[in-house]
């Protein structure tokens, strides 16, 4: 068989190329994730963000806006870059950023780390600004995933512990790409319900920091301060700390914590409540006890306030009495003097007696008769 | 279990004002007995709260920005 000439080539403009090429990058790259470490950092009026993403060989140029940014970035980070590759038709190939993620230990450690001190500086960890959890609450917002063991360490200890509570759940994803936005649009689902839960609970079992990297992101955390409902934040185990649980009202160490703090235990509730009724019991003693008491000693009082009286009008009698027998003839004649009548009639003056008048003389002791010479 | 909604931290709270107004030392007998009653009333009830009350849970679905 002959060969065949190669088909002859296809001339384009230069903007014919670039649309053609996007085309075609578009078709086979609808969006990819670069790995690489972060260079030329820059971020212009605020707003635009630049940076070329390498490795040991090669270099590519990234653009997008700080709103895709997880937090403060500094060069030398390994961040995983999801993008659009694209070719501007003026200032040539670029990856536009749809998400960052920050990656590695190293990396997850160090933007956790500027992002901290810059919401720290911003006053968002404040211990002032936590508020107190309701206790217990009755309605509670859960975001977390309803397959994950976080979530079902977390109601089973609730069950054991309490009844009575409503929650609902936002099905989320704990990590991953998706997770930052999820959890965000759930903190904001709850807060613009027409009745919000009392509380809301963000949780999610331990993984590596990786696992973990949603919940300190700045949008997570941000959103977690923002809540008007307050927040109880657990997430991984005791001794990760995620920035969204510094943000949060109470962090708990593990999902199982979160639903210890939440709520009391029921027993040891039923428990108290057994005291309470014996403490009602002798709350209700002591008052009727005080009440007899009382009467008691008001019958006292009145017993002793009759006796005085009494004992008030006998002394009046008895000085009475007393000026009484003062105050008589008898008493008078016992100090020596005497009645002298005539004609049973009482003499008061010597002119009423002339010579050889009869008189009757009362002593104390009797009466004898005399004639006046 | 019947669908009888207790606020437990709102009867608590009265219970525990009931107590602190029996300790009062010139508490009216008749409105100590009638503390009293309503006291015994609210440990019952909270009781009952205790042992029959279980959680419910409801999913709640939100639409996410990013479409997934």
């Amino acid at each position: 068989m002959p060969p065949t000439n190669p088909p002859e080539a296809i001339v384009l403009g230069v903007s014919d190329f670039v649309a053609l090429l996007n085309q075609t990058l578009e078709y086979a790259y609808p969006s990819v994730v670069v790995q690489g470490e972060l260079a030329n950092f820059r971020v212009s009026k605020n707003r635009w963000v630049y940076f070329d993403l390498k490795d040991d060989y090669s270099s590519v140029k990234c653009f997008g806006t700080i709103y895709q940014l997880p937090g403060p970035l500094e060069d030398g980070m390994l961040l995983n870059v999801r993008a659009t590759p694209r070719l501007h038709q003026l200032y040539g190939f670029s990856l536009n950023i749809s998400a960052i993620q920050p990656t590695g230990e190293g990396t997850i450690r160090r933007a956790a780390e500027l992002l901290q001190a810059k919401l720290a500086a911003e006053g968002l960890f404040d211990e002032s600004r936590k508020r107190y959890l309701p206790y217990p609450p009755a309605r509670i917002g859960l975001i977390t995933s309803s397959e994950s063991a976080a979530y079902a360490d977390f109601t089973k200890i609730l069950n054991a512990r309490w009844g009575g509570v409503d929650i609902q759940l936002i099905d989320v994803q704990v990590q991953g790409e998706a997770a930052v936005g999820q959890v965000v649009d759930a903190i904001e689902a709850f807060n613009l319900l027409p009745e919000p839960p009392e509380v809301i609970i963000i949780t999610r079992g331990g993984g590596s920091a990786e696992d973990l990297a949603a919940f300190s992101t700045e949008q997570v955390t941000r959103a977690v301060a923002a809540s008007r409902v307050p927040t109880l934040v657990a997430i991984g185990h005791e001794v990760d700390i995620s920035l969204a649980e510094l943000a949060a009202d109470q962090r708990a160490s593990t999902p199982s914590n979160a639903a210890e703090m939440l709520v009391p235990d029921k027993k040891e509730q039923l428990r108290m409540l057994q005291e309470t009724a014996k403490h009602l019991q002798r709350e209700i003693g002591d008052v009727l006890e005080g009440a007899r008491e009382q009467q008691a000693r008001l019958v006292e009082t009145l017993h002793d306030r009759m006796a005085h009286h009494i004992r008030q009008a006998g002394l009046g009698v008895r000085t009475r009495q007393q000026l009484l027998e003062v105050l008589s003839p008898e008493a008078v004649l016992q100090r020596g003097y005497a009645i002298v009548r005539k004609d049973n009639k009482l003499i008061r003056r010597v002119g009423a007696l002339t010579k050889s008048d009869s008189i009757e003389i009362r002593f104390a002791d009797g009466t004898t008769s005399a004639t006046v010479e | 279990m019947p669908e009888k909604k207790i606020d437990y931290r709102k009867l608590s709270e009265e219970l525990d004002g009931i107590l602190s107004d029996l300790q009062q030392d010139d508490i009216d007998i008749d409105k100590a007995m009638r503390q009293y009653e309503r006291g015994l009333e609210l440990v019952k009830e909270l009781e009952a709260y205790l042992k029959d009350a279980e959680n419910k849970v409801s999913k709640l679905k939100v639409q996410f920005k990013d479409g997934k």
